[in-house]
């Protein structure tokens, strides 16, 4: 039941995983979350200014929870977790000790003199400071600090002031240090021009001679295709075009406008003989060029790292789907007792299914059989059947009451479900001495019966509620006595509701009646090939929505 | 984290720290700084280019030892805080209380002008 659509939402879902870190309430315990901020840091491709802000804030924060939060000692557990938005970090800090709110706590004003200053107060400055948004919370007996940090444009970062006449230049870093006569020398050379959201500046394989200074604005470097994954974000206050005019070599990645953007041009020759040769511009440009050599490394290795794990969780599917074929029971005859006939097949939709049947001997004249349908999609769905499979032989085997089953596996079902995930499930116990029969119903569609030599009907059964929602849940159980001969065939919704290229469904009138034309002497693998066979014919080429699921089982008598 | 001392033919004595001033920094920093530094009547400058992260309990060192120093009729300068460390210590209002310079020659001048009798 697992699409292709689902798998990739499912990775997508994976990503950007919030980071949890555990510490003590011990100042040695600053490195440890000094180390954790710079991996995730690097994981999120922060600039190193984001770094920085979240590194001081949080390193501030902690500072202040070991120094106040628990005035009796004693060694507590203190948790970071960290997650990234598209545009935002959010930090959050929880501790257990007692009530302190260090937002409302007064700041301690600033010293002014060396001689009259006392170390310390700081914290709450910095946090402030470096914090886009704080807010403080008393949950569940723990105080949490939340703390966002937005993203920003390296030309937020503190700057000598620009004449005022080059305000239009948005300060930006690799031009701001520059004298005011230098700098209007070479605007004078330079153009200004505007892109709207979408177009496009740089073509891989074209030859660029201009350096492009961002002055407001976003553009998106795209390595590789142009719709490629693997993209950067260049905002105000970086330059693009730098790599094949140092190189003197075609450009290399498509460079698009994301937002409404203005850009300063500057000609390769005015870059070569009248930028570069500035010191002030050298440093500025080495320190750029490092720091996107870096970005750049981020990016890949995260684009790495996210196709590592998505060939990890692939052949997780392919060893779960095999997990689930060799769960389910195949050797036939699939009940070794003569006196009953039974077979079963499954027909997944997609690798990981969530269908199944069993068939089992709870001892040598009881036999059991069941199908079912998990809800959900994949991994999830996958071990709840196994659990599902497990507890149901498990709780077959031990019960001495057969209505005791439904309500026990049940609860047990019910117990950590935390993804409220649920399965319907039809089991038919059979006394093969007597041909007394239970029929446990729990959410399933109602069997079909063939009684006295008639042909196969939709019988009277209760529904009964689906397992692994409501604990207290009960359930009836369906009380018959099969005569030799005598069938029932149980199925999931796969069967009725195969859809055709028509976007018609098979239906319960469709299984009806492919199973009354069935002649009195076929065998039960005739009658589970002859069913899917007419579900077979009916969706044609389409491909099944969902996994298709028969067993049948034929009383034959106490001596056959 | 390194930690360089050394005399200048001025008399200026030059303090090197590397790295991140934080918490493990303070600890190892400790003793050594106090000892070169609050314990003299010099003109200290403290090179603060290769400082990439400071905390306030970096701060406190750096506090400690300039107020000490200044008890025994010297001073301390910081010369070239990275921008990032620099805000970090704006927004704690060192700017009042440690003079900074990027310049080194003027960072020299103001350690040996704040020499007190």
């Amino acid at each position: 039941m697992l699409g292709r659509a689902g798998r990739d939402d499912r990775l997508n879902g994976l990503l950007p995983l919030p980071e949890v870190l555990t510490l003590r309430n011990d100042p040695a315990e600053l490195a440890v979350l000094g180390a954790w901020v710079a991996k995730c840091g690097q994981r999120g491709g922060w600039s190193p200014r984001r770094l920085f802000r979240v590194d001081l804030a949080l390193a501030e924060a902690f500072a202040n929870v070991v120094a106040h939060a628990f005035p009796d000692g004693g060694t507590h557990r203190v948790v970071a977790r960290l997650e990234d938005g598209p545009r935002t970090t959010t930090a959050r800090l929880t501790d257990p000790g007692r009530p302190f709110d260090p937002l409302s706590a007064p700041a301690k004003p600033l010293d002014t003199a060396l001689g009259s200053a006392t170390p310390g107060g700081w914290g709450l400055h910095l946090i402030r400071h470096y914090a886009d948004r704080c807010s403080y919370a008393r949950v569940d007996g723990r105080n949490e600090l939340r703390l966002e940090f937005e993203e920003e444009t390296p030309a937020a970062e503190p700057s000598v002031s620009v004449a005022p006449e080059f305000g239009w230049l948005h300060g930006h870093p690799l031009l701001q240090d520059l004298p005011a006569d230098t700098l209007a020398a070479l605007v004078r050379a330079c153009r200004r021009t505007s892109l709207p959201p979408g177009e496009v500046l740089l073509t891989p394989g074209e030859p660029n001679h201009t350096l492009y200074f961002v002055l407001t604005g976003r553009l998106r470097v795209a390595l590789g295709a142009r719709d490629s994954a693997v993209t950067f974000g260049v905002g105000a206050g970086e330059v693009v075009g730098e790599m094949s005019i140092i190189e003197g070599r075609p450009v290399s990645a498509w460079v698009i406008a994301e937002e409404p953007t203005t850009l300063l041009a500057m000609p390769e020759a005015t870059f070569w003989d009248e930028f570069s040769p500035l010191p002030s511009a050298r440093r500025a440009l080495l320190l750029f060029l490092i720091a996107r050599v870096r970005n750049t490394d981020s990016v890949l290795q995260r684009e790495l790292e996210r196709r590592v794990r998505y060939e990890f969780l692939q052949r997780d599917l392919e060893a779960a789907a095999k997990i689930q074929a060799n769960l389910l029971p195949s050797a036939r005859p699939l009940v070794a007792d003569p006196r009953v006939e039974v077979d079963a097949r499954m027909q997944p939709a997609r690798e990981v299914s969530g269908d199944f049947y069993d068939a089992l001997m709870l001892d040598d004249h009881t036999v059991a059989v069941a199908v079912g349908d998990v809800s959900g999609k994949g991994m999830p769905a996958a071990l709840f059947m196994v659990r599902v499979i497990m507890l149901l032989r498990m709780i077959l085997e031990r019960a001495p009451d057969r209505r005791a089953v439904l309500p026990a596996l049940n609860r047990a079902l019910c117990e950590g479900n935390d993804e409220c995930m649920f399965v319907t499930l039809g089991v038919v116990v059979l006394d093969t001495r007597t041909g007394a029969l239970t029929y446990l119903n729990a959410g399933h569609h109602p069997p079909f019966w063939s009684l006295g030599g008639r042909p196969f009907h939709l019988g009277e059964a209760p529904a009964g509620p689906l397992l692994g929602i409501d604990a207290k849940a009960a359930f009836r159980a369906h009380e018959a006595t099969l005569q030799p001969g005598d069938s029932v065939l149980l199925y999931t919704d796969g069967v009725t509701e195969a859809e055709n290229g028509g976007r018609e469904f098979f239906t319960m009138d469709r299984a009806a009646a492919a199973l009354r034309t069935l002649g009195p002497g076929i065998d039960m693998a005739g009658t589970v090939a002859a069913l899917a066979a007419a579900v077979a014919g009916f969706v044609g080429a389409t491909p099944l929505s969902d996994d298709v699921t028969i067993l049948a089982l034929r009383y034959l008598g106490p001596r056959p | 984290m390194n930690f360089d001392v050394v005399t200048l033919e001025t008399g200026v004595v030059k303090v090197t720290v590397d790295g991140r001033l934080d918490m493990d920094a303070a600890i190892k920093l400790e003793n050594p700084f106090t000892f070169q530094v609050a314990t003299i009547k010099a003109p200290v400058v403290v090179d603060m280019s290769a400082v990439d992260f400071i905390a306030s309990i970096g701060m406190r060192l750096l506090l400690k030892n300039a107020k000490a120093l200044q008890g025994r009729g010297g001073k301390m300068v910081l010369y070239h805080p990275m921008p990032f460390v620099r805000e970090a210590l704006r927004v704690a209002g060192f700017e009042t209380l440690i003079p900074m310079h990027d310049d080194f020659e003027a960072a020299c001048s103001d350690a040996l002008a704040g020499m007190t009798a």
